[in-house]
Order: C-alpha cells, then sequence, then structure tokens
C-alpha cells in the first residue's frame, strides 16, 4: 500500500515538471531549408546560389534568374523546411496558402506567408526571385529644370516624381546610363517620350542583355497632386461653392459639399487662398431624416450625391486618386477650433434624428492612407474594408481642442508602412480632411472649424 | 441543458425512493439501536481546487498550465436518514473557485472593442477564472458497515454572484473573423476580458468520500463536474463548451442532532417492535 502512494506521489510530480511553462515557449520561427523540385520551362534559375537569410522580423528566400524573363510566369514547386520552432504557417491575404508551389507572375512579384513561433509570434517568410542585373539601367536623367522632378530606380520601374504643375503634353528626352553590354531593342539614344496627360504615364524601352534574354522597363510620370494650394475653387461666392478637381473628378481633391450644405468653403491666406471646414446642422426635417451635424471634409477623390445616402454621408465620399510612390510623410498647413456645443445627431426608433448633447471636446482630423488596389474595375473606397484592397502605409493627425492648434502651424505627418506589404507599390492615395472627426456617426460641434493650405507630398 | 438537470435531479430521486423502499420490504423488522436516524444540522468548512474546463477537453489548450487558486468556503448541512445505510442530505455553500493559467491558445474568437468587430487570436496567454458563488449540492450518502466511511453522490445547483473570466495576450497575432492576418500582438498585450458572456448559474453532478473523525466531525473530499457550459447560451465567443469541474476539501462539524419522532420514518417499525 505504501509503495502505491509512492508511486502515485511520483506520478503527480512526473506530470507536473513535465508541463511545458508557456514562458519557455520559442519566439523563434525560420526557414531552414528551401530545394526547388519543379520550374517552369524556359527560365533558368541558379539552384546552387539560393540563400536564406534570417533577421529578427523573418526570413527571406532569395532565387537568382539566370534567364528567361519574357518566359514569365514562372511556376516553381519547392520542398521548403523549417525550424523545429515554427509551430504553423499562415496566409498573409485571404488567400490559401500553398507552400507547395509557387507561381510568379514577373521577376519582381515575389510571396509572402508568416511563420509562427511557439509563443505565437508571428515572424514574415518572403520568397523573391532575384533579377539577373545583365540589362539594368543605372541612372535615368530627363532634361526638366533641376529640382522640379526625382527619379527613383526601383524593380523595372523608372518613377518620375514630379514636384510642379507642368503643362501637358509633358515631352522627355533623358540621358540614359545602362548595363555595357546591354542593347536597346526599341530606342536609340536621344529619343525622347511624350506624356499626352497625367493620365498617360507609362512608357517603355527594352534591353537586350548578353544572354539574349530581354528585360522591358517601365518610365511613369508621378505628378504631384495638383491644387494641393487650394488656389482653384468652382463657383466661388455662390451656394454651390466647390473645390476645382483638377485634374479631373477623382484624380485630385473633392469636398463633401452638395445642394444642403457647403461645409467647405476658400478663406484667404498668406495673400492666397486656403481651404476651410466647418461643421454645421444640416436640417433635413422637411424630407423626414431630422438634423443632422455635418462635418466639413475635403479629400482625394470625389463625391457622389445620393439621397438615399443622407443619413450615411461615408458612402457619398469616394475616397483615393492614383498614386504610385511611397511618400515618408505629408506636411499641411493647419489650425483648428472646436464649436462650443459638442452633440450627436441620434434616432430613436423610427422618429427623425434629433440633436442630443453628449460630454467632450469636438476633435478635427487628417488621415492618409497609401492603398494597393487588386481588385478589378475602378476603386471604390468608402475607408471601410473592400476586397483586392490592401492599406499598405497610414498617418494621421488628431487636432483636439487644445489652444496650441488654434494658430496657423505647419504640421509633417509621417506615414507607417505595413511591413508584411514592403515590396507593394501603392496604386492609390486617400487624403482626407475633416472638421469632426467623429462626422460619420454625427457627432461633432456646430461652429467646429479646420482650416488648411499647402498639402506636400514628403519622399 | 435545463431538461439534463431535470432529469438528473428526479432520476436521483427515484432511485433514492426505490432504494428506501426496497430496504423497507427486504426487512419486516427493525431494531431501533441500529438505525441512526438523526436529523443533523451542521456547518462546514472548506476549499475548492479547480475551474472551468474547456469540453471535450480535445479543446484543451496545449500548453495548459494552471495555477489553482485556494480560497475558504463555508456553509451549513443538513443531513437525514432513509434507511440504515442510506441518508439523503442538502448544502448551502458560499465558496470561491478560481484558476490562473497561461496557456497557448489558437484561433480564439473575440471582441475587438477598439475596432468594434469580432475578430480572432493566436498566441501566448495570461487567464484569470473567478467564480464566487452560492452552492447548493443535494446528495445521497451511503454508510459503510464500519460506520465511519461514506461514499456520496448527487448534483449540484450554484448561483454565480460574481463571475470574472480575463485574458492578456502578451504574443500572437490577430486576424478578423475569418482567420485572415490582421497584425502581430506587439509592444501592448492584448486584454480581452468574457464577464459578460459569463452564465449566472450553474449545475452539475457530484461524487465523494467523507470519514467520520470525530463522533460530530467529518472530512470529506468530492469531485463535482458541472453539465452545464459557464457561458450563456447565446455567446458568439467559444466553438466549445467550458464546463466547471472541481476537488473540494470539506471539514463539517454536526451542530444538532435531533430526533423529532415525528420525522422519524421507521416509526411505525418501533411501534411492532415494541
Amino acid at each position: 500500500m505504501r509503495n502505491y502512494y509512492i508511486y502515485l506521489l511520483l506520478a503527480c510530480l512526473l506530470s507536473i515538471t513535465s508541463c511545458t511553462k508557456v514562458d519557455n515557449l520559442s519566439d523563434e520561427a525560420s526557414i531552414v531549408s528551401f530545394q526547388i523540385t519543379n520550374i517552369s520551362e524556359g527560365i533558368e534559375i541558379d539552384e546552387n546560389n539560393i540563400t536564406i537569410t534570417k533577421d529578427n522580423k523573418g526570413s527571406n528566400v532569395s532565387i537568382p534568374l539566370l534567364f528567361g524573363r519574357k518566359n514569365f510566369p514562372l511556376k516553381l514547386s519547392a520542398d521548403i523546411r523549417f525550424s523545429s520552432t515554427t509551430d504553423d504557417m499562415i496566409s498573409v491575404d485571404e488567400n490559401p496558402l500553398n507552400l507547395k508551389e509557387f507561381i510568379f507572375n514577373d521577376v519582381y512579384t515575389f510571396h509572402t506567408f508568416y511563420m509562427i513561433s511557439e509563443s505565437g509570434q508571428p515572424h514574415l517568410a518572403t520568397i523573391r526571385i532575384i533579377d539577373n542585373p545583365n540589362a539594368e539601367i543605372l541612372s535615368f536623367v530627363p532634361n526638366l529644370p533641376k529640382d522640379s522632378y526625382s527619379v527613383t530606380i526601383r524593380d523595372n520601374n523608372i518613377l518620375i516624381t514630379l514636384k510642379q504643375t507642368f503643362s501637358w503634353p509633358l515631352v522627355i528626352t533623358p540621358t540614359i546610363t545602362k548595363t555595357a553590354t546591354a542593347s536597346y531593342m526599341n530606342y536609340k539614344e536621344g529619343d525622347s517620350f511624350t506624356f499626352q496627360s497625367p493620365a498617360d504615364n507609362e512608357k517603355q524601352i527594352t534591353l537586350l542583355a548578353d544572354n539574349n534574354d530581354t528585360k522591358i522597363w517601365n518610365i511613369k510620370i508621378v505628378p504631384s497632386i495638383e491644387n494641393c494650394d487650394f488656389e482653384r475653387w468652382i463657383k466661388e461666392g455662390t451656394k454651390n461653392v466647390n473645390i476645382d478637381p483638377t485634374p479631373g473628378k477623382g484624380l485630385g481633391w473633392a469636398t463633401a459639399n452638395n445642394q444642403f450644405v457647403a461645409g467647405t468653403t476658400p478663406v484667404e491666406h498668406n495673400g492666397g487662398k486656403a481651404a476651410q471646414m466647418t461643421t454645421g446642422i444640416q436640417e433635413l426635417s422637411g424630407i423626414g431624416i431630422g438634423d443632422l451635424i455635418t462635418a466639413g471634409t475635403i479629400f482625394t477623390g470625389y463625391f457622389q450625391m445620393n439621397l438615399s445616402a443622407l443619413n450615411d454621408p461615408a458612402k457619398m465620399t469616394y475616397f483615393g486618386i492614383p498614386f504610385i510612390t511611397r511618400p515618408t510623410s505629408v506636411s499641411v498647413e493647419a489650425k483648428y477650433t472646436p464649436g462650443s456645443k459638442f452633440q450627436q445627431s441620434v434616432k430613436e426608433g423610427d422618429s427623425k434624428y434629433k440633436l442630443k448633447d453628449i460630454s467632450g471636446i469636438d476633435e478635427g482630423r487628417i488621415w492618409i492612407k497609401l492603398l494597393y488596389w487588386k481588385g478589378e474595375g475602378d476603386l471604390e473606397y468608402h475607408d471601410k474594408p473592400v476586397d483586392g484592397l490592401i492599406e499598405l502605409g497610414m498617418g494621421e493627425l488628431i487636432l483636439t481642442g487644445d489652444a496650441s492648434y488654434r494658430n496657423w502651424n505647419k504640421y509633417t505627418i509621417p506615414i507607417q508602412y505595413n511591413s508584411t506589404y514592403k515590396y507593394l507599390e501603392p496604386t492609390h492615395i486617400s487624403i482626407v480632411m475633416t472638421s469632426s472627426r467623429q462626422g460619420d456617426y454625427f457627432i461633432g460641434a456646430k461652429g467646429s472649424t479646420l482650416t488648411v493650405d499647402n498639402v506636400t507630398i514628403n519622399y | 441543458m435545463k431538461i439534463k438537470v431535470y432529469l438528473s435531479v428526479a432520476f436521483l430521486c427515484c432511485t433514492l425512493f426505490a432504494l428506501g423502499n426496497s430496504n423497507r420490504s427486504a426487512k419486516d423488522t427493525v431494531n431501533v439501536e441500529e438505525v441512526e436516524y438523526r436529523f443533523a444540522l451542521g456547518v462546514q468548512l472548506g476549499t475548492d481546487i479547480g475551474g472551468a474546463i474547456p469540453f471535450p477537453f480535445s479543446n484543451i489548450p496545449h500548453p495548459f498550465n494552471p495555477r489553482p487558486q485556494l480560497s475558504p468556503s463555508l456553509g451549513v448541512k443538513l443531513t437525514f436518514p432513509l434507511v440504515r445505510h442510506w441518508t439523503i442530505g442538502a448544502e448551502l455553500t458560499y465558496k470561491k473557485v478560481a484558476i490562473d493559467a497561461d496557456a497557448r491558445i489558437k484561433n480564439q474568437r473575440f471582441n475587438d472593442e477598439d475596432r468594434g468587430v469580432v475578430a480572432r487570436f493566436t498566441g501566448s496567454a495570461e487567464m484569470g477564472m473567478d467564480f464566487t458563488m452560492l452552492e447548493i449540492p443535494l446528495y445521497a450518502k451511503y454508510t459503510f458497515r464500519n460506520e465511519k466511511d461514506r461514499i456520496l453522490f448527487g448534483g449540484y445547483f450554484a448561483w454565480m454572484i460574481n463571475s470574472k473570466f480575463d485574458i492578456q495576450v502578451n504574443k500572437g497575432y490577430m486576424m478578423d473573423d475569418n482567420g485572415v492576418y490582421s497584425g502581430p500582438i506587439v509592444d501592448e498585450p492584448l486584454k480581452i476580458n468574457f464577464n459578460d458572456i459569463l452564465d449566472s448559474w450553474d449545475a452539475g453532478l457530484i461524487v465523494g468520500y467523507e470519514r467520520r473523525l470525530l463522533p460530530r466531525m467529518e472530512i470529506g473530499l468530492r469531485v463535482s463536474c458541472g453539465l452545464k457550459d459557464i457561458f450563456k447560451r447565446d455567446n458568439q465567443y467559444f466553438d466549445y463548451k467550458m464546463l466547471h469541474m472541481r476537488g473540494t476539501l470539506v471539514l463539517s462539524y454536526n451542530l444538532f442532532n435531533i430526533k423529532p419522532s415525528g420525522l422519524n420514518p421507521f416509526k411505525h417499525k418501533i411501534k411492532d417492535f415494541n
């Protein structure tokens, strides 16, 4: 009997000591080997020089390309081995994860997924093709005034970012430096590229490498966002005043002004004009809606009036305009004064919206999002999740009731990028400025005023 | 769940009734000296070890390191004999059952209050469960021939006076409700509480063993298992149940041994005997 108790005690001790403490679980997860088992025809990979690098964020597999850019997409089957402390692998998005086969649409697309450590920490894994540097454009200098542009060369893209407004068509005659052993296929030195409008933003050069492989280079114009100084308005002096949407609807600035309310108007500033947003009360009792708190808003995109969406203003604002670079920050001159009575339009049952006093002080908001749209057709974005839309980066400034915001100041809003998508380039930028940050929920104070001028995109 | 509880109680009553009747019919006469038909009122002090455990057990996270928190329980009990070896009893106990644990949790739904959506997380977490309750066990006891050892079985009902279930995720990542990755949990731990979805009552089964230490003092060991999910029926965060499971050590002292003849179930036999 005594032995029985001893065995029982030992079993209990064993079971207690054998429990793995959560604190002892490893935070590490990594790829330890990557072996190619099959590859598309017409593409050659340097299998002996595949490298796996690790850092504190994750693992990177680099697969050197030898030949076959024109034969992409590349279908690549692989056998991947993970460290013993890797508990799981998950997709970075809604697409199912397939670690047996990867499809690269071109040399510059890549695959990412998360490796989950024992403790649950995610580590990003990236699998990339490394281009053969045998047909490079090393420098590209347009014949534009110095300081009026900047050039970025990335992957097979040459991005010419315009820092001032140019007249269209824009003719660029570049001076190009290329890999010495490569030759032009459809271009000769001294040729010009004519861009008809800001929308006509892509030309191409093809280089032939010494191994007869070809590389297509895209030359893209990144126009500055026009009217960032808010000097141009339409129908000034009338109740239908609005910002000039130049260079066209959905390509520049817009406001939420409509036939019921003009919350954004031009005001004098520094000898020019600025945009002033004011929160007001929209009296729509006549059409059965009631009294709505309405924030003044200016944004990149366009506004589409919809009478059936008056009680859901976000549905009428289409945020985002085409934009293809990654700015580091956005600067804006601004001042903000909150209104005195903080209120919310509240609907009880089937009744009309009524104003209700609430505690707190109104706040203005300026936010920037860099977006990647991979869906079909035009982007329709109302600051709510959309299938096919990835938020690459975001910056935000909240203008509180603090007295320091009541005078003009220049604010620089840094943009934080999601490292998961570090290899994706934006397709759109959404800049939104509003006099009441909870205006979408009909929360604000009548008279809250946000005035802005001279928006600058910084790189 | 209510039906299960009613059925369990009904089954228990029927069993006890049948046992009582069978023993009576087996003997024509009973020696009153052999019958301990005391109607006893006592107080008891104890402690519980346990908490709510995922059920089916395959849902218990791995690793899972529970750290039971011991708290005293206080109650009164009432027992009444049915036949010579069989007694029924009821108790009213105020107790606190608490357990802390660390665990590696996978794909757990929760309400992301910052964003106002239902989301999910996976990661290393610390959790704390704390249930303060008023428990009413109803049971039958069988006393062995040595008149010292007993086994008991029955059911209990518990009213949760105060319940807490907190989770703090220190490492891991979040997903949307469809399981799509939405970001790591870094810098600040993710704090979640499920207090709002905890139900206010519980019911389950008890089995146990008791031994008389002194004429009025008994010590007992019990195991109880809830039959009811600790969460409200409409909770949307847990795909599995969590059941109360605990062991109880209890020391009781009988204050009164009352022998009211009116309550003696053997009084007609006593008359026959005399």
